[in-house]
């Protein structure tokens, strides 16, 4: 979970106490389909897993986010 | 070539660089047609300046274009100077990833963008010259374009459109410079208009002004300045000015 979260972290550049809630795509200012890619590149290169594209297109909050990695990873 | 002494077509003189470039040029004692395609900011921009002249066009439409061109043409006894500044700005990734059937760049969106970016301008200019040469004019052809013509993520539409724009001003610069018709693009960076600051939210644009050295976006009278002293400068032909400052993306 802590990788995850550093990905989060990275990406948004958002702290770490800010990672911990469960943002929205609303609400993180740089969240966009643009960051979204770069998330995606993150986390497939990091965590070396490979999501599908119906995960990519849900993975529109940190929980799910977190829920969608944790499955590949544990 | 004195701007005062100019009869000048300005499309999408309705708001932004358009109508400011419409009543600051006016005021220096220019004859000016404004067109757009929104009646309510033409009538405005008369409310404005009295003495400007308004034309509703849509500049998709080449049949119009040719219709009102002619018109002006008739009014003004010949125009010398067309700034093709009407413009929109669409934003999509080649594939978002966010949506779940259709990812691809929608070609409504590119179509649309491609339209009124860049077939506007080739319909206007074409008719434009066309009547020009009739008439026996010499002038300049200023063509709006963007920083973005380098290629801004999340843009394939607009910076394509406006790369393209730029390349039709070189053209355009070799081909009529004999006539003396001059081509000038005028490609600004981040400036500080209502359409800026309703395509991105606060926090983006502060940081493209992080990334800018002189640390600041543009103001619009800086892009008029530029545009007016394109217009004045009679050997200045098939140049891109950037008014970013010193942007890159």
């Amino acid at each position: 979970m802590k990788k995850i979260n550093n990905i989060l972290i990275k990406t948004f550049k958002l702290s770490s106490e800010e990672v911990e809630k469960n943002l929205r795509m609303n609400d993180v200012s740089n969240w966009d389909s643009i960051t979204h890619m770069d998330l995606i590149v993150n986390i497939e290169n990091e965590l070396e897993v490979q999501l599908s594209g119906d995960e990519i297109a849900d993975m529109i909050t940190f929980d799910n986010i977190r829920s969608i990695v944790s499955k590949h990873i544990y | 070539m004195e701007l005062k002494d100019s009869k000048i077509i300005i499309t999408g003189a309705g708001s932004g660089f358009g109508k400011a470039m419409a009543l600051s040029f006016a005021n220096l004692g220019a004859k000016i047609a404004g067109l757009d395609i929104n009646q309510e900011a033409l009538e405005e921009l008369k409310n404005q300046n009295r003495d400007i002249n308004i034309y509703l066009c849509d500049v998709t439409n080449h049949i119009k274009i040719d219709e009102i061109f002619q018109l002006i043409f008739l009014e003004f006894g010949g125009s010398n100077i067309l700034i093709n500044n009407a413009g929109i700005m669409k934003n999509s990734p080649l594939v978002n990833f966010l949506q779940r059937n259709e990812r691809r760049h929608s070609i409504e969106m590119w179509n649309e963008v491609i339209d009124v970016n860049l077939n506007s301008v080739f319909y206007t200019t074409r008719t434009f010259v066309d009547l020009m040469l009739k008439n026996r004019c010499k002038g300049a052809i200023i063509n709006i374009s963007s920083i973005a013509a380098n290629g801004n993520i999340g843009q394939t539409a607009y910076s394509a459109s406006k790369a393209a724009v730029e390349a039709m001003t070189k053209v355009w610069a070799k081909e009529l410079g004999t006539f003396g018709i001059r081509s000038v693009a005028i490609a600004p960076g981040f400036i500080d208009t209502s359409g800026t600051h309703n395509a991105m939210e606060e926090k983006m644009l502060n940081k493209w002004i992080e990334k800018t050295p002189l640390r600041r976006i543009g103001k619009i009278y800086e892009i008029v300045s530029a545009t007016q002293f394109a217009i004045e400068n009679d050997f200045l032909n098939g140049e891109v000015i950037n008014i970013n400052g010193a942007l890159t993306i």
